[in-house]
């Protein structure tokens, strides 16, 4: 109990040692490894993490400018579109105008002619009866030829 | 046999076996084999703890491990300190040691820190890693001049420091463990069979690893001192 022996003391000595070299390569080692080896695979992940982040973020910012041109590209095309549906309606308009006109121009010298004929063939009538009428009330049917034409120039002189 | 004779047959440390070694006579004893018997446990405990460590999905076996890796290196740490932290593995395999020695008498062994030299070597030990890391930190030049610190008229405390720590934490385990121990008997054969159940539980379970954690604790505090 209370005698001190030092061979005693030795092989305790060296059962602690042995008993710490074993703790060291059995037990903190091997923890203290896996644990860093944890944070490390930790660490990669948030690297890796951030890594994509900052991808994303620049993806992004691409995309926008992207958003930004298509936009653009919208506008152009559009207005691009309404200058050439403007002209394509002035020209259609234009053309419906120049087509309105002419039918009327032809339309208008259509019934001038048409006008002009009635008034001729009106006058022809009204001569004719005018002649009728004449030789009925002059009784004779001599020199109406004659007197045709004089009534013609008088029409025309009256007409006019 | 009478309870003195009984104490003393269970107090004496006998000599199991000897080795001859040439001339040498190299006794081996009690406490030394039931130390084997300890080491064999832990590094058996430990061995099993730490098959196919992992570092994703592990198993409740490793988190156990981790667990305790964490909680005993993280107490021993924070007592010795930033500048003491590479002494943790040593200090904690001493905590398990003392602290697995003192309840192994549950199991009917001797507990090797009831052997006075058992004690003594723990504190030899731990002296030597006291001034050791004193000597590493500082030099030997700063590490002879702390023994003159705060004033020169101190110097031969500081130098019976030297003995007197490793001496009371020494005699502080021994007396303790022996203490219990002898409490323990006695109620045994004073009033069995209940009471002394209740009183192992403070004597042989509480106290015995107080015990290891005040020796961790006291030998932290000096390296800690030693090597700021």
């Amino acid at each position: 109990m209370i005698n001190v022996s030092f061979w005693n003391i030795v092989f305790t000595v060296i059962n602690l040692l042995i008993l710490f070299v074993a703790f060291r390569i059995f037990f903190f080692k091997p923890i203290a490894n896996i644990i860093a080896k944890r944070q490390q695979e930790a660490n990669e992940i948030y690297d890796n993490a951030a890594e994509k982040e900052s991808q994303a973020d620049e993806l992004k910012k691409e995309y926008e400018q992207k958003l930004v041109s298509v936009e653009e590209e919208k506008k152009q095309i559009i207005s691009d579109a309404r200058k050439s549906a403007d002209s394509q309606y002035q020209k259609i308009l234009a053309d419906a105008k120049e087509d309105a006109r002419n039918i009327k121009d032809a339309a208008v010298v259509e019934a001038n002619q048409e006008k002009s004929k009635i008034i001729a063939g009106a006058k022809k009538e009204i001569a004719d009866i005018v002649v009728d009428a004449t030789t009925k009330v002059v009784g004779s049917k001599t020199g109406a030829d004659i007197d045709s034409s004089l009534f013609d120039e008088f029409l025309g002189k009256a007409g006019e | 046999m009478s309870l003195a004779e009984e104490l003393i047959e269970e107090l004496n440390c006998e000599t199991v076996f000897t080795i001859h070694l040439g001339g040498l006579e190299i006794p081996v004893m009690e406490s030394v084999v039931v130390t084997w018997i300890v080491m064999a446990v832990l590094i058996l405990i430990a061995f099993i703890l730490t098959r196919g460590l992992k570092t994703q999905n592990i198993s409740k076996r490793q988190a156990f491990a981790e667990l305790i890796y964490e909680k005993l290196t993280g107490i021993v740490g924070s007592m010795l300190g930033e500048e003491g932290k590479q002494y943790t593995g040593y200090l904690t395999t001493v905590l398990l040691y003392i602290g697995l020695s003192n309840v192994i008498g549950l199991f009917g062994f001797k507990s090797p820190t009831k052997d006075l030299n058992v004690t003594v070597a723990l504190a030899i030990m731990s002296i030597v890693l006291v001034e050791a890391a004193g000597i590493y930190q500082n030099g030997v030049r700063k590490w002879l001049h702390n023994f003159t610190e705060p004033v020169a008229i101190v110097t031969p405390f500081n130098i019976l420091d030297v003995f007197t720590r490793p001496l009371s934490l020494c005699m502080r385990l021994f007396g303790n463990v022996l203490g219990a121990f002898v409490i323990m008997e006695l109620l045994k054969i004073v009033c069995p069979p209940v009471i002394p159940a209740v009183f192992s539980l403070y004597f042989d379970i509480f106290d015995g690893l107080l015990q290891a954690y005040v020796f961790v604790f006291l030998t932290s505090l000096y390296i800690k001192e030693a090597v700021e």
